[in-house]
């Protein structure tokens, strides 16, 4: 787990930030206490000589014992002075001799260390040495270490600071990071969930809140959604294929082996033969219909589409069917309103399209039905409607599904494709097909209005 | 597509239909032997076409590639080409595309696999006469195969059998010498059977002739039609002229 922690991508944007900062931090702070301690050290200079111009003065006007009660009244812990006489015996002061350079100019700057007593901390010392009037000799020095140590408290609290603010950085960038890889594990057992056939699996989105979380989560909420329909969809094709094809390849088996256990005679072995072709004719056609199906469903790419007179391809089936229609005791009849209706189509995929609305129409209903064809030129619809027993509503949902048929139907010639091919090949020329109920009856409606004319 | 589509022309032109009447003639009865080229690589239908052809004693060639075969059909003298859509070398389409552009109209049939809407559609736009999806029945391939290797000329304005005369500029039908109303789709099937005389005319034939459709099952459609012509020309006693073949469809012969 802390590995992984590291690993997520929102720990790792802390520690970096952190990483900057420190950085910036470091360089900043060498440079200004670079800068500081320059500054320090000119004040100290300006410092000492000032104070030596001071005890200068007070020398030369009231002499060394003024001096040394002066020095005995204020105590200065980080200064000090030394007067001493020409062979250099301490006469006032109390600051540890600097070291005398062999060519010694009358006024010089040095730098020595002192062991600290008890009366000063002693520890590096920055010191002005000035010839005073009468052979004496005035160093006046400070302890760096006090000021030192007022900048390192300094330093301490800035570093300190940083320190804290770098803490703080890293423990909300875990802290959030904690938080990410949690949505992400969520969201990754999801996946993985569905992947592993869990196909109800949802991932949980925040109303109101969109994060950026939320917004992944939708749109892997919404693939699974769409992907458990088309495998619905595959799922229920794919079983009634199985089972569609099944019948006539069973009861192909069947002739066969009646043929093979029957008379052994040419006739009877043609007769068989003729069957078993019938069949296979029959499995041949529903996978033509499912291609049919499959390749207008990609919108039949390579068709050639031309402005097509949707009332003169309603009279041409019409025409076609109304003899199969009056043999079987029904009535078939074109409407036209309007102004007739121009479509762009590809003309015999929309001639056989419109010959299986029909075709169903005159399949499923009883003798006596009315089946009229009628063309809204206004609405550019094309309806197919009969006044049958009709289908009811959660039929007529499932009426364009693959293989559907109703129960009453089963008994009637057909594949159960039909309907689903005039769907695809009506939405592969812009339209839509939809079931209504036509009280009685049922009324599909081709409609165009969305379509190109 | 077969020639039938001269049939729309409602043109009232019966002025010239009886000068016509004296030049037609009756089309060859006897069976004669046919060229034929079939361009197809599957092996299984290429022997399935060319055995059921030789059997109808057509003289068949055969070409496996799409390359050779437009080289073929390009240079030999044939009646009818059978030519797959899917072939290596030059697929079906671009060959007949490349005989079309270089002048050669012998007619051809394309064969295209299941599915292939836009297949089929396509291979009529480049100029194929007949299509034909695999598989399909030797019956079919053989009629469709009469029918456009054996077409007549066009010009043919009256077509005769027995007492039957159809005026096809008139579009008048007689039998004895008696008018017979038909309706547009009976009048057009009746033509596509005389024009095919002595040879078998299948209800998916006459299905995409007439009322250009292409149904898995034609017969529901087309036999109420026929058995509607033939009661109107037997009605005043003529012999039916139509012949039903089992399983295959109609012939006049």
């Amino acid at each position: 787990m802390p590995s992984r922690l590291l690993r997520s991508a929102s720990v790792r944007l802390a520690a970096l930030q952190t990483l900057l900062f420190l950085l910036v931090f470091v360089i900043a702070g060498a440079g200004s206490l670079m800068m500081i301690r320059r500054a320090e050290y000119r004040a100290a200079h300006a410092e000492l000589e000032e104070v030596e111009d001071d005890i200068g003065d007070l020398l030369a006007q009231q002499g060394v014992s003024a001096l040394v009660a002066k020095a005995s009244r204020r105590h200065d812990p980080d200064r000090d002075y030394r007067l001493e006489d020409k062979a250099g015996r301490l006469v006032a002061g109390a600051l540890p001799p600097p070291p005398i350079p062999a060519a010694a100019p009358p006024k010089f700057w040095s730098t020595y260390t002192v062991r600290p007593t008890a009366d000063h901390p002693g520890g590096p010392v920055l010191a002005f040495t000035h010839p005073e009037p009468g052979g004496l000799r005035l160093t006046v020095g400070e302890y760096l270490a006090v000021r030192a140590r007022q900048d390192d408290s300094l330093l301490f609290g800035i570093v300190g600071l940083a320190g804290l603010v770098a803490g703080l950085g890293l423990v909300g960038g875990v802290m959030v990071g904690r938080g990410v890889q949690r949505r992400v594990d969520q969201i990754a057992a999801a996946v993985d969930a569905f992947a592993n056939g869990e196909r109800l699996v949802r991932l949980p989105v925040r109303a109101g809140a969109r994060s950026d979380h939320d917004h992944l989560a939708g749109a892997i909420n919404n693939m699974m959604e769409r992907e458990n329909r088309l495998v619905e969809g595959l799922r229920q094709v794919t079983s009634a294929i199985a089972h569609d094809l099944r019948r006539p390849l069973a009861h192909h088996n069947q002739d066969i082996a009646q043929a093979l256990a029957g008379p052994r005679t040419l006739p009877a072995y043609r007769r068989a033969l003729q069957a078993a072709s019938e069949r296979v004719e029959e499995v041949l056609r529903t996978f033509q219909a499912l291609l049919h199906i499959a390749e207008l469903e990609a919108g039949a790419p390579g068709l050639t589409l031309e402005a097509v007179d949707v009332g003169a391809v309603a009279a041409r089936i019409v025409e076609a069917y109304t003899p199969a229609a009056e043999a079987g005791g029904r009535a078939l009849g074109l409407r036209v309103s309007g102004a007739g209706l121009t479509i762009r189509a590809e003309p015999r995929v929309f001639g056989q399209t419109v010959a299986n609305l029909v075709e169903n129409a005159l399949t499923h209903t009883p003798p006596r039905t009315t089946v009229v064809i009628t063309i809204e030129g206004d609405r550019r619809r094309l309806l197919v409607e009969d006044d049958g027993p009709g289908v009811p509503e959660a039929a007529r949902r499932r009426i364009f599904d693959r293989f559907f048929r109703l129960d009453a139907s089963r008994s009637t010639p057909g594949s159960g494709l039909g309907l689903p091919l005039a769907a695809a090949a009506v939405q592969a020329f812009g339209g839509v097909l939809t079931a209504e109920d036509a009280e009685p009856g049922l009324r599909l409606v081709a409609d165009f209005a969305n379509a190109d004319a | 597509m077969l020639a039938i589509s001269q049939g729309f022309d409602f043109t009232n032109l019966s002025a010239i239909s009886s000068d016509l009447d004296r030049q037609s003639f009756q089309l060859p009865r006897q069976e004669s032997t046919l060229n034929l080229l079939i361009v197809e690589d599957d092996v299984q239908t290429l022997d399935f076409i060319r055995t059921g052809l030789t059997r109808r004693g057509h003289d068949v060639d055969i070409e496996r590639d799409g390359r050779d075969g437009l080289l073929r059909a390009g240079a030999g003298r044939y009646d009818v080409v059978i030519l797959d859509r899917m072939l290596p070398g030059l697929s079906g389409l671009d060959l007949l595309k490349a005989l079309r552009t270089s002048g050669v109209d012998t007619p051809v049939i394309l064969l295209t696999a299941l599915g292939g809407v836009a297949d089929r559609v396509e291979g009529l736009r480049v100029g194929a006469d007949d299509y034909l999806v695999k598989p399909f029945e030797m019956e079919e391939l053989d009629a469709r195969i009469e029918a456009i290797g054996r077409r007549p000329p066009t010009a043919l304005g009256v077509l005769r059998k027995d007492g039957i005369v159809l005026d096809r500029l008139g579009r008048r039908v007689t039998v004895e010498g008696a008018p017979v109303e038909l309706t547009y789709s009976e009048f057009a099937m009746l033509e596509m059977l005389l024009l095919n005389m002595g040879r078998p005319v299948t209800k998916a034939m006459l299905l995409e002739g007439v009322f250009d459709l292409q149904l898995n099952a034609p017969g529901p459609v087309i036999e109420p039609h026929m058995s509607r012509l033939r009661a109107k020309l037997t009605r005043l006693g003529a012999v039916d002229p139509i012949r039903t073949l089992r399983g295959i469809g109609y012939s006049i012969a």
